[in-house]
């Protein structure tokens, strides 16, 4: 226990920096989006529509007020909680994101999940036989995959278990459904529909976690070969302790700090990635809304998304250094 | 070398780096001695869709084959080569630059006001993933190359600039600093001509690491349609190009994603030999 701190202080400025952090954030966005060129009122209107039309829509979306004004009514709105009605189709932002947050939230949190387990185990096979065809081939594939754009081998994984398994004939159960997140035109409940959707999320959440894994098993294995030749590993093995106990409990321990820093750094990056293999298999989460909102200069859904993605991170770093001190007990929390 | 890697990361980053020189060479030379314009369209029913390594109807034998508009794919794809190779490197050393200066003068001055706005404009940047940002300022700027050079420069300096300050805040204790200034030196010319390239080491490994990213984000933003416009060929739009004929002309994205893959997979693994090559000579002695 310490009882010569307090910490209260220290609690009370970390929390001034993340929300001093978040309004710098959300005041950029709404920096760039106003101050880019082109009028979003002129991406809005149908062809044909006259000047006076323009003006009409403008005023309607308030984008003829002074950028102060706009900028004061936005902020003031989204501290209520309050994030505007879109541009396109007149919905609440909010319920927008609330359809479409959940949907990258399943897909980028199992993906993260598997693509931790799976780059851990694999790290972990790597370093402890090194230098083996096991290793070569290992580093071999995670590099590889780590080359290659989310959005290219999503393509290559639909020619090959749509088109490729209905060409050769394949049983119907091994042919994975490309698009969307469940099979249209039918109503399923219950079982039969989770059983749809996780038919669906096959290939999309396999592409995401390899990729992921790809990093995590890179990095594991780096790590585990740095420690592999520390003093208090050897003197592990000196005591007899069998090799699998040697990974588990002691090496796996000191990989504890460096995983919980790279799962911060990985959510961003796994928002990133979902961006593409949401495009690509059809998805409607957050990537999908970002892209197709920021080419119809949707400002409010934009800034709502850019809102939550940097909220999700600012959270994912926050965790991380909470949870650092439990991972590595020698930082001081 | 570093003592802990199992690999002779050496030699694959020598092979590495040869592999870029003669992709280089490639993309300069194919589409200035191909014969047939990589951009023009002609005879498009002859010529179209013709699968690799056989003859159009023209007679014209195509190495990689044609795409829907009877294009030689592989000059195509050389051409788009010299535009991705160009994002990628100068968009990844842009943002090597502006990170090492920003670096440099946030650690030279760590704990003052520069030092602090700094710290703080990266932890602003670093807060949104990049793709979002990069999204939004291909998406509402004029596309083009210049645009994209830009938003990667801006987007990624973050991480050279917090390596370097790291490096210049250690190397500013180092005696050879106040014996330069003892000399007279100015700060300036201190920062410039003594502690700055003793730091520049882990800037110039990330930066080569990042070459491959940009390309990867380039190829990303060119698929979605936000980037290289076509006409113009680039890799990623080419290979967009062939999303909707998967099933007739695997070929058409096939080849460009595999010129992307291995030019990205050689900046990594050239970037992985040079930093084990770094750790190796800043800790001679390991276990």
């Amino acid at each position: 226990m310490r009882y010569h701190r307090v910490r209260s202080p220290a609690l009370l400025r970390a929390a001034a920096r993340t929300v001093a952090l978040y309004w710098c954030v959300l005041t950029l966005t709404f920096a760039l989006l106003h101050l880019a060129p082109g009028d979003p009122a002129s991406f809005l209107l149908p062809p044909g529509a006259t000047a006076a039309d323009a003006t009409r829509l403008r005023a309607d979306l308030g984008l003829d007020r002074p950028l102060v004004v706009q900028y004061a009514r936005w902020l003031g709105a989204t501290l209520r909680g309050d994030l505007g009605t879109s541009f396109t189709d007149r919905r609440a932002v909010t319920s927008t994101i609330g359809d479409a947050l959940p949907v990258s939230l399943a897909l980028g949190g199992s993906s993260l999940l598997l693509s931790f387990l799976v780059g851990i185990a694999a790290g972990l096979v790597q370093a402890a036989r090194r230098g083996t065809a096991v290793d070569w081939t290992l580093t071999g594939m995670s590099v590889v995959l780590a080359a290659s754009p989310a959005y290219w081998l999503g393509l290559g994984a639909i020619a090959c278990f749509t088109y490729l398994a209905s060409s050769l004939s394949m049983p119907m159960w091994m042919r994975l459904p490309a698009v969307g997140m469940t099979t249209p035109g039918i109503d399923l409940h219950g079982v039969a529909h989770l059983a749809d959707l996780l038919r669906h999320s096959i290939l999309p959440v396999t592409l995401l976690s390899a990729i992921g894994a790809a990093g995590v098993a890179r990095y594991v294995r780096t790590s585990a070969l740095d420690a592999i030749g520390a003093d208090w590993l050897r003197t592990a093995r000196a005591k007899g302790l069998p090799e699998r106990l040697v990974m588990q409990r002691h090496l796996l321990a000191n990989l504890r700090a460096p995983l919980v820093t790279l799962f911060a750094l990985a959510l961003p990056g796994t928002v990133a990635g979902s961006v593409f293999v949401e495009t690509i298999f059809g998805w409607p989460g957050m990537g999908r809304l970002m892209v197709t909102s920021i080419v119809g200069r949707d400002y409010p859904v934009v800034l709502g998304c850019a809102a939550t993605y940097a909220a999700v991170v600012i959270v994912a770093n926050l965790v991380a250094e909470w949870l650092l001190p439990w991972a590595d007990p020698r930082i001081d929390g | 070398m570093s003592e802990t890697s199992g690999i002779p990361l050496a030699r694959s980053g020598r092979l590495a780096a040869w592999a870029l020189v003669v992709v280089a060479i490639a993309v300069v030379l194919v589409p200035l001695l191909a014969s047939r314009d990589p951009l023009a369209i002609r005879d498009v029913l002859a010529r179209r869709l013709v699968p690799p390594l056989q003859r159009d109807a023209m007679g014209d034998w195509h190495l990689l084959g044609t795409d829907r508009f009877g294009r030689d794919l592989f000059v195509r794809m050389m051409l788009a080569g010299r535009l991705s190779l160009l994002v990628g490197v100068i968009g990844s050393g842009l943002s090597g630059v502006v990170g090492t200066a920003l670096g440099a003068i946030a650690g030279w001055k760590a704990g003052g006001l520069v030092d602090r706005t700094i710290t703080a404009v990266a932890d602003v940047l670093l807060a949104l993933p990049r793709l979002v940002l990069l999204l939004v300022g291909v998406a509402l700027w004029p596309p083009g190359v210049p645009t994209i050079l830009a938003v990667l420069a801006l987007t990624g300096w973050m991480g050279v600039a917090r390596l370097v300050r790291a490096e210049v805040r250690t190397v500013r204790e180092r005696p050879f600093v106040p014996a330069a200034q003892a000399l007279g030196a100015t700060q300036v010319r201190v920062l410039l001509r003594h502690v700055i390239p003793n730091a520049f080491g882990p800037a110039l490994v990330a930066t080569t690491l990042g070459v491959g990213n940009a390309i990867l984000l380039e190829s990303g933003l060119s698929f979605l349609g936000l980037g290289i416009q076509p006409p113009a060929p680039s890799w990623g739009n080419m290979i967009a190009g062939g999303r909707d004929m998967l099933v007739v002309a695997p070929w058409v994205s096939l080849a460009p994603g595999i010129a992307l893959v291995v030019t990205v997979l050689c900046t990594t693994v050239l970037g992985d030999a040079w930093r084990d090559r770094l750790a190796g000579e800043r800790e001679p002695v390991r276990r």
